[in-house]
């Protein structure tokens, strides 16, 4: 096939991925928590070709022998984005916002993988076996993790719930006199991701890492406990998305400007494979 | 020789063909953070002497040589544009812009050297970039979206640990470690790689800019450079090269035609 297509139509296949990402985003502008992802692109191979193999008849040249032949661009990476988003006040108890970025709620996982999320919009379910708990799960029924890795749990007739911005659960009951009590039952399990690009987004606002073995690396390296004083969370409050919905219109303008200048290479290409082909008219 | 002129006008296809190419990969590139845009120089093929034979009753004075014919063009070379991309903000704390200020002119061109960044490939080769869309890796070094390592003056890997460092615009990192900025005297002798990454082919040995009171430069944290491809003149460049391919196109079609009747209508009889 012609250099020209090729070139071309490699770009646009890359193009279109940072659409996708683009559309992704401006999709999750309302998803509480969400983080977006930024695209760069990166040129491809150059081939070397050495049209003029007397080397000595090639007079006046500024450049090293021959001509470098690029093959278009592709995406080099796709960065999250961890940078707070507006925080969003609605009174609930069990909507709690991050004040500082980079830091991660973790859920109980069921299958081993461990898995964080920044949406702090909580709901309580039944504790099937004991009728006087109930558990704090996220809004997929997934439980949230205590400091010490178990699933939370609350007593289910409670007074008062208050979540304080270390993470720690203070709950009021009333006792048998009917006098007010308040106890601490736990912390949440807070994180701070030091490797945030190593995040993957699995669904349903959750992210995950990457297999950290294969890097060399463990979980140490990738994420810190947050001490007593960090992450700043606010309770009745929920993380907006962080989503900017003028920056990534005009980037859609852009990008797909890119894709209609790169349609046309190749309508050029073929008009001109075409001139070749009606030489002989 | 038939006709000359038949394959002075492939050839000017085959160079039309050739600039389109690069055009082409230039506007592919017009969204690619560093990337220096390409021109073309077309060189004509040497000029053949043309003589007169037979013509030994000319008149007095006038010479047999008829004159000079050139046999079309190729395209020579592909020379790198070095101006300064535009500057777009992505606060991205891993992106790092290099903004070059005044760089001293070069003796032999008379045009001013370049500055890039310096990084170390698969093979531990020194590589050139204005490519300033670094991430950093596993191990808390500073490299680009390959994973190539971005180096120091002394040629040594940067570590930063994390995402949370600051650079001044000298270059500076929180931890006291310098990025490298490179000054090539020459940068025509940069060949592009891809992946961003510039080769350097020249004799003159590529000296750091670090501390070289006759260069000014600034690089920005959360800054990334734009690729310096113009669409819109690359898009009317590309009309025109589809245009003078087209012509060529058509002086061949002619060159046929002439063809057509020296073999068809020359010698008919009747």
């Amino acid at each position: 096939m012609n250099q020209n297509m090729i070139t071309a139509s490699v770009t646009m296949g890359q193009l279109q991925k940072k659409l996708d990402t683009i559309s992704h985003n401006v999709a999750n502008v309302n998803t509480h928590g969400f983080k977006r992802r930024d695209v760069q692109f990166q040129d491809l191979l150059f081939q070397q070709l050495n049209n003029q193999t007397v080397q000595q008849q090639e007079t006046g040249r500024n450049t090293p022998f021959g001509l470098r032949v690029g093959s278009g661009a592709k995406v080099a990476q796709t960065n999250i984005r961890m940078e707070q988003g507006a925080l969003l006040q609605t009174g609930r108890t069990l909507d709690v916002a991050f004040g500082e970025p980079n830091f991660l709620f973790e859920i109980v996982s069921l299958d081993g993988e461990r898995r964080f999320t920044r949406e702090g919009a909580f709901y309580f379910t039944p504790n099937p076996n004991n009728d006087d708990e109930v558990f704090l799960v996220t809004g997929k029924g997934d439980y949230v993790m205590s400091e010490t890795g178990q699933a939370i749990t609350i007593p289910a007739k409670h007074e008062a719930l208050k979540i304080e911005p270390n993470g720690q659960i203070l709950v009021t009951t009333k006792d048998e006199n009917n006098i007010d009590t308040e106890q601490e039952i736990g912390r949440l399990q807070i994180v701070r991701a030091t490797k945030p690009q190593l995040l993957q987004n699995i669904g349903d606002n959750y992210f995950t890492f990457p297999n950290l073995n294969e890097l060399g690396l463990t979980f140490d390296d990738v994420i810190e406990n947050a001490s007593a004083n960090q992450g700043k969370l606010i309770q009745g409050s929920l993380e907006s998305s962080n989503v900017d919905l003028g920056k990534e219109l005009s980037e859609l303008i852009l990008t797909q400007r890119a894709y209609q200048f790169n349609t046309r290479s190749i309508s050029m290409a073929d008009q001109m494979m075409g001139l070749v082909n009606t030489i002989r008219g | 020789m038939m006709i000359r002129g038949f394959y002075t006008s492939a050839a000017g296809m085959i160079s039309q063909q050739r600039r389109q190419e690069m055009l082409t990969n230039n506007l592919a590139n017009a969204n690619t953070p560093g990337y220096k845009a390409d021109s073309a120089s077309f060189r004509a093929f040497p000029n053949l002497l043309i003589k007169a034979i037979g013509v030994d009753n000319r008149p007095l004075g006038k010479s047999h040589f008829v004159g000079e014919l050139s046999t079309g063009a190729y395209l020579q070379e592909r020379t790198l544009n070095f101006r300064q991309g535009d500057i777009h903000e992505t606060g991205n704390n891993t992106d790092i812009a290099l903004l070059q200020g005044v760089v001293p002119l070069n003796e032999d061109t008379g045009r001013p050297g370049g500055l890039f960044f310096t990084v170390e490939n698969q093979t531990g080769d020194v590589r050139y970039t204005r490519n300033g869309n670094f991430t950093i890796d596993g191990q808390g070094y500073l490299t680009t979206s390959e994973g190539f390592y971005v180096l120091d003056p002394q040629g040594t890997r940067i570590h930063v640990g994390n995402e949370e460092f600051q650079l001044t615009s000298e270059g500076l990192l929180s931890n006291g470690v310098q990025i490298n900025v490179a000054y090539v005297q020459d940068p025509n002798q940069l060949v592009k790689e891809g992946n961003g990454l510039l080769r350097y082919e020249g004799a003159q040995a590529v000296n750091t800019a670090i501390g070289n009171p006759n260069i000014t430069y600034q690089l920005r944290q959360g800054f990334i450079e734009r690729s310096n491809v113009d669409a819109s003149q690359t898009m009317t460049d590309m009309m025109a090269a589809y245009r003078s391919f087209e012509a060529n196109q058509k002086i061949l079609q002619a060159y046929d035609r002439s063809l057509e009747k020296a073999a068809n209508e020359i010698g008919r009889l009747g």
